[in-house]
């Protein structure tokens, strides 16, 4: 079976994601504005070189947080999916970044569901299957999925116990 | 009917004089820092009055504990009750012990006694140590025994089981001398002391050290060839008087379903391995101990769960120096089904070149940003710019001989190559298909070039770094292999 991301999963991530790129936004027109003068009162050449490389350091990870908060959530909800079988659960993600996990039915100990304030306004929840020592967490799903999904992975565990 | 016996704790003034000694170091610890930051005066009052009565409490607290806290042995668990105000009582079921590790720091050894700690799978196992003599030590290690089934009719064959005990392997003296040569990297740790010394020299420079520069030597360079030779030859003492106190008298005990190993010569270490608990297997090799023609191994097993640590010392089970040709029928008789080494299929190393060239790149901007602004001298930073990339080329063509990985008879064998600046560790692993818990397949923008990825193999491990097993720049078509495989492994299960 296969199951994909909820709908609303690029709201979802924007708005857990949105408070932290306005933090830091924040942070760098409060150096921009008042902290940069009053650290470096000099006009040597290293402290220019120093000014110029937080200055690039502070853009390269506000690109960075902004691709986080309005880019990659549209990319995960595009390329996310989760199969499961009778012998294993799967997970792929990212397309740049491609990553797959997988877990054979058999090892998996514990099936999490998670539901923040945000997911529940759209009626989203994320999956956490564990096994003895890590663990797959998967995004936004919806909570019926969800629901469906911890019963059939439970179902398919308990099945292969009484095989066994 | 159920057998029980009920053990207190041993050694009343050894349970006092641990708990004094803790508390003085630490307290000279603070005093130390304290006494840099405040007045003479101040430390002054306050040591002896903090110091006694600090001795004192933690003299109370241990006379408490000593009478507060025992044990019960039963059939198929240990009980420990302890605790005055906070009563707490632990059940222990043998089922779930993996491991039973005996401490024996010097002054358990003055009193002949033993910390004896229990490790199971579980993630938090941060149970009660327990201070006993050797007969309850004896007592404890043979209910274990006789649970597991191994001393059926203890009575009857309690003379028989002393037999089958067989040391498989005993490290002598000249192997932990090669393994403490080998196992340390004398040369960078000299290079990088070298260095530094030489900067600060540099930087502070005295009439006096041109004067023995100019008047003993006459020439720099002897001057500083002896700093070196001197360096290198402190940094070996070191490292060998380090791994003599703490693995002196290595020993490999084989018992008929665990194996014991103990070493220590100030504190003696003790522990008890499961033999069905053993999922892996990692022979590690540095260069010198290439050289040396010695190898290391490092078993993996199901332990602490995910901290890999007991008291920040590390746990691992590792079998020091063993000749490599010996290695093989070491691990033969260590482990079922064990066969020999499987050479595998390589990784696509047109992909390494990237991220070498990243590598480099950045190694050359460190090294501009710190002739422009730091005070080392500029020979030695193009001396470990040259030394860098040189070591990065031939970790490089390394990889391409050695890293290689396969699978078969249920289980994975996988040869890995690590490089740190001349430091090349060489790995094997063989670990049991059953062990997988996850398999993992990352692919950044530079490896889809070439259409490969990042194998992880996660699998039961007592220490994080061996439970994670990471191979880089695997075809997708590989990936699916190894899963499918995984797959039929389990189904047989």
């Amino acid at each position: 079976m296969e199951y994909r991301l909820n709908k609303n999963t690029y709201k979802i991530h924007l708005l857990a994601r949105l408070p932290f790129l306005l933090i830091v936004i924040g942070v760098f027109i409060t150096y921009q504005i008042f902290l940069r003068e009053l650290i470096f009162d000099g006009n040597d050449s290293l402290s220019y070189l120093i000014q110029n490389i937080i200055l690039v350091v502070l853009i390269i990870i506000l690109l960075g947080i902004f691709i986080f908060t309005f880019i990659n959530p549209y990319l995960l909800y595009k390329y996310a999916r989760l199969y499961i079988n009778d012998e294993y659960i799967e997970y792929h993600t990212g397309k740049v970044f491609y990553s797959t996990h997988f877990v054979p039915i058999t090892k998996v100990q514990q099936v999490k569901i998670n539901r923040g304030p945000i997911q529940r306004g759209y009626k989203a929840s994320s999956i956490t299957i564990k096994t003895a020592f890590d663990s797959l967490d998967t995004a936004s799903i919806d909570t019926s999925v969800c629901e469906e999904l911890k019963t059939v992975i439970l179902k398919r565990i308990d099945g292969k116990n009484h095989e066994n | 009917m159920e057998k029980i016996m009920k053990i207190k704790q041993s050694f009343l003034p050894l349970v006092i004089s641990i708990a004094t000694l803790k508390s003085i170091v630490s307290l000279i610890i603070f005093f130390f820092i304290v006494l840099n930051n405040f007045s003479d005066i101040l430390g002054f009052f306050l040591i002896p009055i903090v110091l006694f009565s600090a001795i004192f409490l933690s003299c109370i607290g241990a006379v408490f504990k000593y009478f507060r806290t025992y044990y019960i042995l039963g059939e198929d668990y240990i009980e420990i009750r302890s605790g005055l105000l906070n009563l707490k009582k632990e059940t222990i079921l043998f089922s779930k012990v993996t491991t039973i590790n005996s401490n024996r720091s010097i002054t358990s050894q003055m009193f002949n006694a033993h910390e004896v700690r229990f490790e199971t799978n579980d993630t938090d196992n941060k149970f009660e140590v327990l201070i006993v003599d050797e007969v309850s030590y004896q007592k404890i290690i043979k209910a274990k025994e006789t649970y597991d089934g191994v001393n059926k009719c203890a009575e009857e064959e309690e003379v028989s089981s002393k037999d089958e005990t067989l040391i498989i392997k005993k490290i002598t003296n000249s192997g932990l001398l090669k393994f403490s040569i080998t196992n340390s990297n004398v040369i960078v740790s000299a290079l990088i002391l070298f260095g530094a010394l030489t900067s600060f020299s540099e930087y502070f420079k005295t009439d006096y050290i041109d004067e023995v520069i100019n008047v003993v030597l006459g020439l720099e360079i002897v001057f500083y060839l002896l700093s070196l030779v001197t360096i290198v030859c402190l940094i070996l003492v070191f490292s060998i008087v380090r791994n003599f106190i703490k693995y002196y008298d290595f020993t490999l005990e084989k018992h008929q379903d665990y194996y014991k190993i103990s070493y220590g010569l100030i504190n003696k270490q003790n522990f008890t391995l499961q033999r069905r608990y053993i999922n892996g297997v990692i022979i590690k090799q540095t260069l010198l101990a290439r050289i040396f023609g010695i190898c290391e191994i490092s078993l993996i097993n199901a332990g602490y769960g995910s901290s890999g640590k007991e008291d920040g010392e590390d746990t691992s089970y590792f079998i020091l120096s063993v000749p490599l040709q010996k290695a093989h029928a070491l691990l033969k008789e260590m482990m079922d089904e064990y066969d020999e080494f499987y050479s595998g299929e390589p990784p696509v190393f047109k992909a390494y070149i990237p991220k070498k060239v990243v590598s480099i790149i950045i190694t050359i901007i460190v090294a501009i940003l710190l002739i422009k602004f730091s005070p080392i001298h500029d020979i030695f930073i193009y001396l470990a710019l040259i030394l860098f990339i040189i070591s990065d080329i031939i970790g490089l063509f390394l990889q391409t001989r050695f890293n290689r990985l396969c699978f078969k008879d249920n289980k994975i064998y996988c040869t890995d190559l690590t490089t740190t600046f001349f430091m090349y560790t060489y790995k094997k692993y063989i670990v049991n298909v059953e062990a997988v818990l996850k398999l993992e397949f990352n692919r950044g923008p530079f490896q889809r070039l070439y259409g490969v990825g990042d194998i992880s193999i996660n699998m039961y491990s007592d220490k994080e770094k061996d439970a994670t097993l990471k191979l880089h720049h695997y075809t997708h078509k590989f990936f699916k292999d190894l899963r499918e495989y995984l797959i039929e492994v389990n189904k047989g299960l």
